[in-house]
């Protein structure tokens, strides 16, 4: 399993102070957002070489990167266009391919059939049209894409190794699904999870337990998951989060061994 | 044989631009300016019917003599001689008229814009960039100064390229060159002025523009904008050599 520090800790913070606090926290990878985020690679003052440079001198590598969703609809207009939204994601596809990942990361679009529907054509026409890139699919409570029931369906759609699921836990428990029961569904399809960690409870915000955190990586070890274990966070004063992500990675780095 | 010579490649290196006159064969133009006529809303034989008149794109890019001005004439193969032989996206152009104003006055711009960048009504989606290597105008009118002419601000593919050395692509509102450099910044525009068949070829990331058309003709241009096959490759990349993926003039 590959540690990984997600910007979602730091939205404000514009890359170069991201990358220190990765550095400070002890990672050496990192997750990065498209969207609502200073180190976002689309910032105005930043080109994509500017982002590569930066990564490759901090010395941190670039586990993927979180783009638009799949909504199926035109942003502006929320007018429904399928082939309006899947040029937006395969331009964000292409920019994640630039920094030099190929692994992307997108949730769905508002909860009911139409929207699952585009989803999962979007994804049809995806894997299809870029060869060599892994699309992940993330579960998000206020979305089309959230229970165990969405998940077998989707599975069942779409059987290309290169979709996989990214386990949300924090959404899941926001949903009340059995995290365990969700990720030994998806088996080898798992293709990033990710934990979120609060200031409060060592590992989260959601009702986590160490107990969950432990059965979790066991499950994960079980299935040979040597994908991204992305930690994520709510926004926190700079030392504060480093301090808190350093304990939750010596944390999870102990379950691991 | 090339249809280019080294000072033509030169020129196009240092200003953005070429225009390469009697392109098109007479056929070509006069069957491209037939269908362009079956599509507009006014009277080929009377001038005054033309003011103001419609529609600005009377016909598709797939008819087959709009297609043939840069498919079944030099156009494409002049473009391969810079970018590279076999290297660019197969395509056509498209109409693109400015009828006359009927007005007299005319001011000489000032900004243009780069192409492929979302507006709420062009078709772009919101968030992205098109990518575009070199892009094409073709005349099949006579067009002089203050005709609607097709205006170029030269060298402004070079002021793109050092900006988005270090700025995002996503950095320009609209494409707008007013978003990015002041008045004073930017050069003396160009307008491609000339007659039917004449072509100008342009540079993916160069200012342009079009303007007000205070003459009796039509200003009858096809434009048409083409990529390198591999640009979902490229296309967030600014090297330093900004002629890195143009074969034919590096």
């Amino acid at each position: 399993m590959q540690l990984t520090f997600s910007s979602t800790v730091c939205p404000k913070l514009p890359l170069p102070d991201t990358l220190k606090m990765v550095k400070s926290s002890e990672f050496s990878r990192i997750q990065l957002e498209r969207l609502n985020s200073a180190s976002s690679p689309v910032q105005n003052d930043t080109s994509v070489s500017m982002v590569r440079e930066r990564l490759s001198s901090a010395g941190i590598k670039l586990s993927g990167l979180t783009i638009r969703s799949l909504t199926g609809r035109k942003e502006d207009s929320n007018e429904r266009n399928l082939a309006y939204n899947l040029r937006q994601i395969e331009w964000d596809i292409h920019l994640a391919r630039a920094l030099g990942t190929k692994n992307i990361a997108l949730s769905g679009g508002d909860s009911g059939q139409e929207s699952f529907d585009d989803l999962v054509e979007g994804i049809q026409s995806l894997i299809e049209r870029v060869p060599d890139v892994n699309i992940i699919l993330m579960n998000r409570s206020d979305s089309c894409f959230n229970s165990l029931q969405d998940v077998q369906s989707v599975l069942s759609k779409i059987g290309d190794s290169r979709f996989q699921i990214r386990v949300d836990t924090n959404e899941l428990l926001v949903c009340g699904e059995d995290v365990i029961e969700y990720t030994s569904a998806i088996g080898d399809r798992v293709g990033e999870v990710s934990i979120r960690c609060g200031k409060e409870i060592e590992f989260g915000d959601a009702g986590y337990k160490e107990k969950l955190i432990s059965d979790l990586i066991s499950l994960l070890q079980s299935l040979k998951f040597k994908g991204p274990l992305i930690v994520e966070g709510d926004p926190l004063p700079v030392q504060e989060g480093i301090d808190l992500l350093r304990g939750v990675r010596e944390n999870i780095q102990i379950l691991i061994n | 044989m090339a249809n280019l010579s080294m000072v033509d490649k030169q020129f196009f290196k240092d200003n953005g631009y070429l225009i390469k006159r009697n392109v098109l064969s007479c056929d070509q133009v006069e069957a491209a300016r037939s269908s362009l006529w079956n599509g507009i809303d006014a009277d080929r034989s009377d001038s005054s019917t033309w003011i103001g008149a419609g529609p600005r794109v009377p016909c598709s890019g797939s008819d087959p003599a709009i297609n043939a001005t840069v498919n079944e004439s030099a156009v494409f193969s002049m473009m391969e001689e810079m970018v590279g032989e076999n290297q660019l996206q197969p395509g056509g152009p498209g109409p693109h008229l400015v009828f006359p104003s009927g007005g007299e006055q005319w001011s000489e711009p000032k900004h243009g814009h780069l192409d492929g960048y979302y507006t709420p009504s062009n078709g772009v989606p919101e968030g992205t960039v098109g990518y575009m290597t070199v892009n094409v105008t073709i005349y099949v009118e006579d067009i002089s100064h203050r005709g609607g002419c097709f205006t170029i601000f030269p060298g402004t593919h070079k002021m793109a390229h050092e900006h988005f050395k270090s700025k995002s692509l996503l950095s320009v509102q609209g494409g707008a060159s007013k978003d990015i450099w002041s008045d004073n910044e930017m050069p003396k525009a160009v307008e491609f002025t000339g007659n039917r068949g004449d072509v100008c070829f342009w540079h993916g990331q160069m200012v342009h523009t079009g303007t007000k058309n205070i003459n009796t003709n039509i200003r009858m241009a096809l434009i048409g904008r083409f990529r390198r096959k591999d640009s979902n490759d490229i296309c967030f990349e600014t090297p330093d050599d900004m002629w890195k993926y143009w074969e034919g003039i590096q």
